[in-house]
């Protein structure tokens, strides 16, 4: 027996290792950022993003049905495309959905380079 | 009323260019035809297609705002009319497509956000269509949108329903669009133009005229009446 084997002389398990990959995009990922978007106030609206090859080739990857979310991850680029109340003041919203995408991407432990949010519709 | 809008809109190639995918695959007399159902069956292409909401809902404006004037007009010369309508509807087509991508004030680097170029000019529209007695025909943005903070200059032009002072009207509309752009947009906006195009006829004067009292309205008093331009 190894000096160095813990569990078999003390009995305990040792904790979790530690994932050797970081975490990766998920169907359940992206639906809490959908949501929480969607709870943003002055969004009235969330579109389907227009994806792009790089996006397609990422949700495949993933495992995420591209035709399902409507947000569109291309590499470590979130985007998102929205629709505003029309009395909030467009440009706070859409800064509060770059700023609650980010936080909810975080909650997942995902790393976000940058998020687009696109304004395609006021009112 | 005038004949239409504008001649460019009524040039076919133009609108025939646009057909195919500037609102998401759909024509206006698509969209036209799914409100006159009621919406029903709903058409996700159309219910999730922001362009397809914006034309929408200038049209469900457009036929609330000046639907007895328009018919009133129509009963008077039916022919400049639908010229004139569809003149609108073909203008409504062009403004809701997404167009250029406008940026918007970014505070971080991982923030980009933008809006659309159909997204203001349907924003423009509405504002100038709450004004009463004012439908608008026609507006556009002029200057490179896609560079931020670069001064730009607005245009809308309008019908008015006879009645109200043309310029106190047309400068409401000069007023409304700058405050919403101003509320809703991070534009450097240079200039509002309102350019008074059309007059419709109130149903009150073609009543009176028709009962023989003497109140008439001329149009040609309404062409091209601008109303002045914005504080920068």
């Amino acid at each position: 027996m190894s000096d160095t084997d813990d569990t078999r002389e003390t009995g305990t398990q040792l904790p979790a290792a530690v994932p050797s990959e970081p975490p990766t995009w998920s169907a359940a990922a992206l639906a809490a950022i959908e949501a929480v978007v969607l709870e943003v106030p002055g969004v009235a609206d969330l579109f389907r993003a227009r994806p792009t090859v790089q996006s397609a080739v990422t949700a495949i990857r993933v495992g995420v049905t591209p035709t399902v979310s409507r947000l569109v991850l291309d590499g470590a680029v979130l985007r998102i495309v929205i629709g505003t109340d029309g009395f909030a003041p467009a440009p706070a919203v859409a800064r509060a959905v770059h700023d609650a995408a980010l936080d909810e991407a975080a909650r997942h432990r995902l790393v976000l380079s940058r998020v687009d949010v696109r304004i395609a519709r006021i009112g | 009323m005038t004949a239409g809008p504008d001649p460019r809109e009524s040039d076919p190639s133009v609108l025939a260019a646009l057909e195919p995918e500037d609102l998401d695959g759909h024509s206006i007399d698509e969209l036209a035809d799914y409100l006159d159902a009621g919406m029903q069956p709903a058409d996700p292409s159309i219910d999730d297609s922001p362009a397809c909401q914006n034309a929408l809902a200038a049209i469900i404006r457009l036929r609330n705002a000046s639907l007895s004037a328009l018919e009133t007009a129509a009963q008077l010369e039916a022919p400049a009319d639908e010229s004139w309508i569809g003149g609108v509807l073909a203008n409504i087509s062009i403004e809701a497509r997404a167009g250029r991508d406008v940026p918007l004030r970014a505070e971080s680097e991982t923030e980009r956000p933008v809006m659309t170029e159909g997204a203001i000019r349907s924003l423009v529209r509405r504002a100038g269509d709450a004004v009463p007695g004012i439908v608008v025909s026609r507006c556009s943005i002029e200057g490179d949108v896609t560079v931020f903070a670069a001064p730009v200059r607005v245009t809308v032009e309008v019908a008015i329903i006879a009645g109200p002072a043309i310029h106190a009207t047309a400068e409401l509309v000069r007023a409304g669009v700058t405050t919403a752009l101003a509320e809703q947009t991070d534009l450097v906006v240079e200039a509002v133009d309102v350019l008074v195009r059309d007059l419709l006829v109130e149903p009150a004067a073609v009543s009176e005229a028709a009962s023989g009292r003497t109140r008439t309205v001329d149009p040609t008093d309404t062409t091209d009446s601008t109303a002045g331009e914005a504080d920068a």
